[in-house]
């Protein structure tokens, strides 16, 4: 039987997946993408919780969240463009202007 | 449905301003640099006027069916972030006319589009509406940091704060759900009665508000979330710095005092307030001690913003012990007070770092050396900034740190505000460092000689904040009384 | 009080009956694959493995980098994708909604619109 504390746990190693390739990873793009597996964890949180309270309130949040999600891949990718054009590297350790 | 519009106001009018920017720079066309700054000065000023009148006539309520609480706090803490906007835009004009390599009309709409999420973060009374808050107002503040296209440090600097930021909203998003799901409610008004009769599901709630703090701490720069913020803030150009650094900090402390009674529920007020205690601790000391080596101006206001934002949450940690009751009116009353003055002395201190700028990563300490023989009015004008910053009598950041600090002690946490007063202490070395080196050292030698960048409208910026930060000083009583009332409501 | 089940056992029941299609499927398909390599005769020369009848033959590497303007067009394409998940629940509940809900949607149309106009303006629409 799948009760919402499943999706709960799957949910969480989802998070704990994208949280852990966004620390360990290199690249930034990967790490990027990396961000996205842990909004969407998050996402499934709000689907599963809304389906048992059966409120639509939360997969409305979850629509919310994927649209706000895209804005900030959009602007991610131009960032990631912009550094690309200047350093034409993508990886997090060359990036090293910025010291104190 | 007009009068929720109506009560939208200060979050409308400024995306309003940021839309208009955006169709005039699609109809005009080419680089109305001057022309959109003026549209972006008139509709952040016209925002705070508007702001203002409401506060004046406490017209405030609930909008767009209980999700939006457009209360008192709410709308000082929107005063706050229009005035930063008005005055972030002011240091804007002459700092893009050296450079020429950011698009003006794009800058000024971003500048507004961030306004709005900031208003919306602190009238948000609906998880919803408090995501949609915390990425407006971020999702420009990353295109800001990197909007010099052509400079590595800038682009750099909107990556870092792309990355961190997305990684932060995530935790924020992850937060809610868990919240949602201990409660299916996302009213935050509703959320502590939900959580405490749905008790059932044990840990679910202290988890949720656990990663919803964990990703406003990385807002607000708190320790061991603070990292991204020196690079940010040297990165990105000094007028976004200044408004990141205040205005940020405003809408993301509102959304924490319209958020403690939830953590007073989720966690328990002790765990709760422990936590928070503990986190600021750490961020005050972090932050002085931090910006004790730092030679780069910008970086070691970075760290003294920092360090401010440690003493703001020791009242949050005093609210959050109290639960309820007289504390959290004092408490948000002293919160907002700190968050109005920190706004004014942060940007009068930005804007003279704007004056002073050589350049990418030049912005050094060393080029205050001297300043006052060569330029009394701007050295004293710097002086009061710092004295503020450092928490001198009789400046506003006094006062500030005095209300914040007996806040903890009226909730009986004497050794926070013992702690909190000892790295005031350690602030005052690097904050007096800046006048000795302005009054005492002179300049080198053989330097190169100053490239003063500045404008009538820089000045006059400079001059308001230097004014409120003096009179907030020594003429508390009208402020401290107004800010009072109106969040007793 | 939490602890319900998602209603989905039934779901698994309605689908008994595709199992022998699926394992009729999957059969095929491994004999129509296993069948050639034990039964047929193996030649190689230069014309048996080029491209037969269509197709180009492949020519440099495939990790080149691709014009920025795809790029652009793809993260155009991302947000304007999603922003329409919002007008398909507004869709649905059109009658409900009212004149305020149609006011809402033109305003939230308008203000794509104008993303795309500026959009268009910047020439990341012009395709040279």
């Amino acid at each position: 039987m799948i009760t919402v504390v499943d999706y709960y746990v799957v949910a969480s190693i989802l998070f704990a997946i994208g949280a852990l390739g966004f620390l360990l990873r290199k690249n930034v793009l990967v790490m990027f993408m990396s961000v996205e597996l842990m909004l969407n964890s998050a996402n499934l949180v709000l689907v599963a919780s809304a389906k048992s309270f059966d409120l639509a309130r939360g997969s409305a949040f979850a629509l919310v969240s994927v649209a706000v999600a895209a804005a900030e891949v959009g602007v991610g990718l131009a960032i990631i463009i912009a550094l690309f054009r200047l350093k034409a590297t993508v990886d997090a350790e060359e990036i090293t202007n910025l010291r104190g | 449905m007009f009068q929720d519009i109506a009560l939208a106001g200060p979050i409308l009018l400024p995306a309003l301003a940021a839309l208009l920017l955006l169709g005039v720079e699609l109809l005009a066309g080419g680089r109305r640099s001057q022309g959109s700054f003026l549209l972006c000065a008139l509709g952040a000023l016209v925002a705070l006027i508007y702001t203002g009148y409401f506060l004046a006539n406490g017209r405030t309520g609930l909008a767009f069916n209980g999700t939006l609480n457009v209360d008192n706090t709410a709308l000082l803490i929107a005063l706050i972030v229009h005035f930063s906007a008005l005055l972030a835009v002011l240091l804007s004009r002459s700092y893009l006319a050296a450079r020429r390599d950011a698009d003006a009309p794009e800058y000024y709409s971003l500048v507004m589009a961030a306004a709005s999420g900031m208003a919306m973060l602190a009238a948000a009374n609906d998880l919803v509406n408090v995501f949609l808050g915390v990425e407006l107002m971020s999702i420009p503040l990353y295109v800001l940091a990197a909007i010099r296209r052509k400079s590595a440090r800038s682009v750099e600097a909107g990556l870092k704060y792309l990355l961190l930021g997305a990684f932060a909203s995530a935790f924020l998003l992850f937060g809610m759900g868990l919240l949602y799901g201990a409660s299916g409610s996302t009213l935050l008004s509703a959320l502590p009665a939900e959580i405490a009769r749905l008790e059932t599901n044990g840990g679910l709630a202290a988890f949720g508000v656990v990663m919803f703090l964990i990703g406003v701490f990385f807002k607000v720069a708190a320790v061991p979330f603070h990292m991204w913020t020196p690079d940010v803030y040297e990165g990105s150009p000094t007028p976004v710095t200044a408004f990141m650094a205040t205005a940020t900090k405003a809408a993301a402390f509102g959304l924490l005092l319209r958020f403690t009674p939830v953590i007073a529920t989720g966690m328990g007020p002790e765990a709760g307030s422990s936590m928070l205690a503990v986190i600021a601790v750490l961020t005050m000391f972090v932050g002085n001690l931090g910006a004790l080596r730092q030679q780069n101006l910008k970086r070691l206001l970075a760290y003294s913003s920092i360090a401010h934002a440690g003493y703001m949450l020791v009242g949050v940690a005093a609210i959050v012990a109290e639960d309820g009751g007289e504390i959290a009116l004092t408490g948000s009353s002293a919160i907002v007070f700190y968050l109005g003055t920190y706004a004014a002395m942060n940007l009068g201190a930005f804007g003279v770092a704007v004056v002073l700028d050589r350049g990418e990563g030049r912005e050094g300490v060393n080029e205050l050396k001297g300043l006052c023989s060569e330029r009394p009015l701007l050295a004293a004008v710097m002086a009061v900034f710092t004295l503020a910053l450092a928490g001198v009598p009789p400046t506003a950041g006094f006062l500030g740190k005095l209300y914040v600090f007996s806040c903890a002690v009226q909730a009986r946490m004497y050794a926070l505000a013992v702690v909190a007063v000892l790295a005031s202490v350690v602030g005052l070395f690097y904050y007096l460092r800046l006048i000795l080196l302005m009054y005492f050292t002179p300049r080198e030698e053989g330097a190169e000689p100053r490239l003063l960048r500045t404008d009538s409208f820089l000045a006059v910026a400079s001059f308001v904040c230097a004014v409120l930060v003096l009179w907030l000083g020594v003429l508390p009583a009208w402020f401290v009384d107004f800010v009072e009332a109106t969040v007793r409501g | 009080m939490l602890m319900f089940a998602f209603q989905q056992t039934s779901a698994v029941a309605d689908h008994v009956p595709l199992l022998p299609y699926l394992l009729i499927v999957l059969g095929l398909v491994a004999a129509l694959l296993t069948l050639p390599l034990l039964l047929g005769r193996k030649t190689k020369n230069a014309v048996k493995s080029a491209s037969y009848e269509c197709g180009v033959a492949p020519k440099g590497s495939a990790r080149q980098r691709f014009s920025v303007h795809f790029y652009l067009v793809a993260v155009l394409f991302i947000l304007f994708d999603i922003e329409a998940v919002f007008l398909f629940p507004w869709a649905l509940n059109i009658q409900g909604l009212g004149l305020a809900g149609f006011v809402e949607a033109v305003v939230f149309v308008a203000v794509l619109g104008l993303g795309l106009g500026y959009a268009w303006r910047k020439g990341v629409l012009d395709w040279q």
